[in-house]
């Protein structure tokens, strides 16, 4: 069961970066981990924005929402970790942005939300 | 990218300019407000950030600063969601800094982009003018309340996006016009026609309502005293203007005014029940906010069943009848707050309500009547300048179909007694009323010839009276003379108003 769930994030990330790239983001980190935290990618806008991406698949949206899923803990936990990679690549005055993406497995439609959250 | 936008606050009941600043920079997303705000002003964040996507604008994502200054000044209320989402779309390039820099801004948006109105708007556009304001955007509930405000453009608008076009010049706006101002007469429930018999108690309304004087009407359950007090709005004399504004500003801020007519145009007349503290009354809270006196400024305050008032809460309103004005101090907030009122109340005379009565017969005993009667201290009792008795009215005047003056005489006369004083008062400031006159002017305008003023010394003699009861009398007996249009003090004034001090030793002893 973990096994299986490990597998369908993975493939939900692989099918919200071919989206994003499709769109004309460049990717920079994939699975970053700072801080016992993790950023399921890390890519750059076509307007240069820095953004970091949360995805989440589901195989059935009956009980909670992917976005719904990335709630108050877990958005600290990516900030904290997208506070660590901004020290380590030195750049603060960069805009940046925080997005979820929603994977639908195995149909593969993609919900992008942009700004999702702020800190 | 930075957007300024000047909106306006409230100190008390003045207004003051709040510089609103938003700086949108690079860095983690955030929303940080500073400079004091308290929990309206940080809640902000949301209606603003609704409005605008909700307005089908761009919303500026980033590392968001919100500054309020003067950044020592607290900051308390929703009036800055407009000015702050106005700075927002001039970081988003929606509008240019040269465009906002004509207009002060005050309004509360809803999530959906409308502009809601807010308390407070005539001290803050008063302001605005005074610091050389041109034009003004307020929310549309607000425009008539505003545009009282001569030599400033009021431009109301009902949301964001109008508020946006105005700024861009896109639509042509024309400045806010109210109609002509106009007093009212109060509308009381209770008419002085309806009221039977309390011939004594009708009169000692009519001088107080003449002169602006305190009045205490004492007597048994059902006589007729919250009734006179009640039809006491009806022969009040029409607002002015300036009073008009004087009052206004005050409830803007307390309470709110009415949005059609934007300005009170009757006098107040302020009821609280006897279990008001006294923080209600002079007024008081973390943020000093004005209380039922300063609420009744310019009118009445009535204060049903005086004696079941906490004592501590009675005692309070000492300082503010005598000066007709109170400040307000807290740690947090200073203010003073005009408090000239017309001091109404009514009370029994023992706790079972009969004593002295002509028709029944009085169950306390006298300990228990002195310790009821105690509750009004002295001093109180001293600021007071009419006390009136009221006894029982007899079936047959019950009965009795015999026409009896209406409202609308007796306040023609008590307008004629208020021209004919500010015919003399013209050139005081400050002074409306006879009951304004201080201790300087009595010498001038309260003049007594060698009968009244022999009377006078009798009856200081007689009655035990204190040098402000002389100066009380002083201003009834002008009151009394001003009704029958006297230039001169005549002995009947002043025996008059001596017999409006006498119950005391009645009563109290």
């Amino acid at each position: 069961m973990l096994i299986d769930n490990r597998k369908l994030g993975e493939q939900g990330e692989t099918v919200a970066l071919n989206f994003l790239l499709t769109k004309g983001y460049t990717l920079i980190d994939r699975n970053y981990r700072a801080m016992r935290c993790e950023i399921d990618l890390i890519m750059k806008a076509p307007n240069n924005e820095i953004v970091f991406v949360e995805v989440k698949a589901r195989t059935n949206q009956r009980y909670i929402l992917g976005r719904q899923a990335v709630n108050k803990s877990k958005q600290l936990n990516i900030i904290k970790a997208a506070e660590h990679f901004v020290s380590e690549n030195n750049c603060y005055d960069a805009f940046m942005r925080f997005d979820v993406i929603e994977v639908d497995m195995p149909s593969k439609t993609v919900v992008h939300i942009e700004n999702a959250f702020v800190r | 990218m930075l957007g300024k936008v000047t909106s306006f606050g409230l100190s008390g009941i003045a207004g003051c300019a709040i510089q609103i600043e938003v700086d949108v920079s690079g860095g983690l997303p955030s929303y940080e407000t500073v400079g004091l705000p308290d929990a309206a002003v940080r809640e902000s964040k949301e209606r603003v950030r609704a409005a605008i996507t909700n307005s089908s604008l761009p919303y500026r994502f980033g590392k968001v600063t919100v500054n309020l200054a003067p950044a020592g000044m607290k900051k308390v209320g929703s009036v800055y969601d407009l000015p702050i989402a106005l700075a927002l779309l001039i970081c988003s390039g929606v509008i240019t800094q040269e465009q906002v820099d004509k207009y002060a801004v005050v309004g509360e948006l809803a999530l959906g982009g409308d502009v809601r109105p807010v308390m407070g708007m005539l001290p803050m556009t008063m302001a605005a003018f005074e610091l050389g304001y041109k034009n003004i955007i307020v929310p549309f509930d607000n425009a008539s309340e505003a545009a009282y405000v001569s030599g400033i453009d009021v431009f109301p608008v009902r949301t964001l996006n109008e508020a946006v076009d105005l700024i861009c010049c896109s639509t042509e706006i024309k400045p806010y016009v109210v109609k002509a101002w106009k007093p009212e007469l109060a509308k009381s429930a209770v008419d002085f026609s309806d009221i039977k018999g309390q011939q004594g108690a009708k009169r000692a309304a009519e001088i107080a309502a003449a002169g602006g004087h305190n009045i205490l009407l004492i007597g048994a359950p059902g006589a007729g005293k919250t009734m006179i007090a009640k039809a006491l709005p009806s022969i009040l004399p029409r607002l002015t203007f300036e009073e008009a504004l004087e009052i206004t500003k005050i409830h803007s801020v307390a309470v709110g005014v009415d949005y059609s007519s934007g300005i009170v145009t009757q006098r107040p007349f302020r009821s609280p029940h006897h279990t008001a503290s006294a923080a209600s009354l002079v007024g008081g809270g973390s943020n000093a906010v004005p209380g039922e006196v300063s609420l009744a400024h310019l009118g009445v305050l009535f204060l049903d069943e005086f004696t079941e008032f906490d004592k501590r809460v009675i005692e309070t309103l000492r300082q503010p009848i005598e000066d007709g004005v109170i400040s307000v101090a807290r740690v947090n907030a200073k203010a003073e707050y005009p408090a000239k009122i017309m001091l109404v109340a009514a009370m029994n005379p023992c706790p079972c309500g009969y004593f002295g009565s002509r028709t029944r017969q009085c169950t306390c005993s006298q300990p228990t009547i002195q310790k009821y009667l105690n509750r009004i201290s002295g001093p109180m009792l001293d600021r007071i300048d009419l006390h009136v008795e009221m006894s029982e009215v007899a079936y047959e005047d019950l009965r009795s179909d015999a026409k009896t003056e209406t409202s609308a005489e007796i306040q023609k006369r008590v307008e004629r007694a208020r021209r004919f004083q500010a015919k003399r008062y013209a050139d005081e400031q400050r002074i409306r009323c006879n009951a304004q006159l201080e201790q300087k002017h009595l010498k001038k305008y309260c003049v007594l010839d060698d009968v009244c003023s022999k009377l006078l010394g009798k009856a200081m003699k007689a009655c035990n009276l204190t040098p402000r009861a002389y100066a009380r009398i002083l201003k009834v007996a002008r009151t009394i003379a001003d009704l029958e249009c006297e230039e001169n003090i005549k002995p009947q004034h002043v025996a008059e108003a001596i017999q409006y001090r006498s119950i005391i030793t009645k009563y109290w002893r």
